[in-house]
């Protein structure tokens, strides 16, 4: 009988051809889901759509814009010639030029000792005030919406309890306004 | 042989070839007919999203078809914003084997495909997530809801301010028998 030879290649293709499931096939179907999700944008936070001003009697207060980093992100305050009992008010607009809610938040620093250890500082954040050389944190946040801008005001007082010790000194002092969104 | 011998072999076959004689038989048959038609895999969308957002985000859904059997809408186009960090959208939306087959539902894996804009932000500081696989479906079977969820983590920072991130992602069923 003649036997027929099965060549070696041709058992080799059988091997590959069963082990890659040649074969088999499958129906599909399918659904996509496509998307784009943006993150806003927070701030800049900066003064004055409105003009700063400050007020009070027989003394001298004022309030000027001015840039620390960027344009118009600071207000300058000043509060001259007090003697106790008396308070500089000031006013302005704080803008929030971003997309994304502003949840403000303040901190003073100052030297401390001298007249910032008799000084109150007020505004939205620090209500109803708080001692300028005590480096405090406003307690009262407050929010900015998106591409809007609120009302600020703020005063500088000097307590009828300071003494005369303080006649003549100066305070320098900074109140940060940090804005914050996201969780 | 000779000729006459000759002539009579042939007009002896002639007479078997056309009588047939010497073999016949009864024959009856039966038949088959048939017709077999491939079965459809199809999936869609259906109904109205649930939409959960976060913070002050907006998340908008929409729906249109491609290269589905039907012209069902199979395709659900998510468009989300402005996230602050940790903020995230959620659609929620049932499915459908509109189909003749049975499949299996699996995810192809939510994945981001790009980011845009910022400064330096990138895929880590976004996450995107689906609930699937969504198991084995009959024809006709409402299915999910296929959840997916998009979120802009709470540790990026402001490198992804106006920041946009692109997302896929692919729902695929397949026959089973």
């Amino acid at each position: 009988m003649t036997r027929t030879r099965v060549p070696a290649v041709a058992i080799a293709v059988l091997a590959i051809v069963a082990a890659s499931g040649t074969g088999y096939a499958a129906f599909t179907a399918s659904a996509y889901i496509g998307g784009e999700a943006a993150a806003g944008t927070l701030g800049p936070l900066t003064w004055g759509s409105y003009a700063a001003y400050g007020y009070g009697n027989d003394l001298t207060c004022s309030a000027s814009t001015g840039a620390t980093v960027l344009p118009l992100d600071t207000l300058d305050l000043v509060a001259s010639n007090l003697v106790p009992g008396e308070l500089c008010g000031y006013a302005a607009d704080v803008d929030n030029h971003g997309s994304l809610p502003a949840l403000v938040t303040e901190r003073i620093t100052s030297a401390s000792g001298g007249l910032c250890s008799q000084l109150v500082f007020s505004d939205l954040g620090f209500t109803p005030g708080a001692p300028i050389s005590l480096g405090a944190t406003g307690s009262n946040s407050w929010s900015i919406s998106g591409d809007s801008s609120v009302p600020w005001g703020g005063s500088i007082y000097l307590p009828s309890s300071a003494s005369g010790a303080y006649v003549g000194l100066s305070c320098d002092f900074t109140v940060t306004l940090t804005g914050t969104a996201g969780t | 042989m000779g000729t006459r011998a000759l002539m009579g072999l042939v007009a002896v076959i002639a007479v078997v070839a056309v009588g047939g004689i010497g073999f016949a038989a009864f024959t009856a048959n039966a038949y088959v007919n048939g017709n077999a038609t491939g079965g459809i895999a199809e999936v869609h969308f259906s109904g109205s999203p649930t939409v959960v957002n976060t913070g002050y985000s907006t998340c908008t859904v929409g729906f249109s078809s491609y290269d589905d059997y039907y012209g069902d809408d199979n395709v659900m186009s998510i468009t989300a914003g402005a996230f602050a960090p940790g903020d995230y959208c959620q659609v929620s939306e049932n499915a459908v084997n509109g189909g003749s087959v049975a499949l299996t539902v699996t995810s192809g894996g939510p994945s981001i495909t790009g980011v845009s804009g910022g400064a330096g932000c990138g895929g880590n500081e976004w996450t995107v997530t689906d609930n699937g696989p969504w198991g084995n479906q009959a024809p006709g079977a409402t299915f999910g809801p296929v959840t997916l969820k998009i979120v802009l983590n709470s540790n990026a920072g402001n490198e992804c301010q106006g920041a946009t991130a692109s997302f896929s992602d692919t729902i695929t069923g397949t026959s089973y028998a």
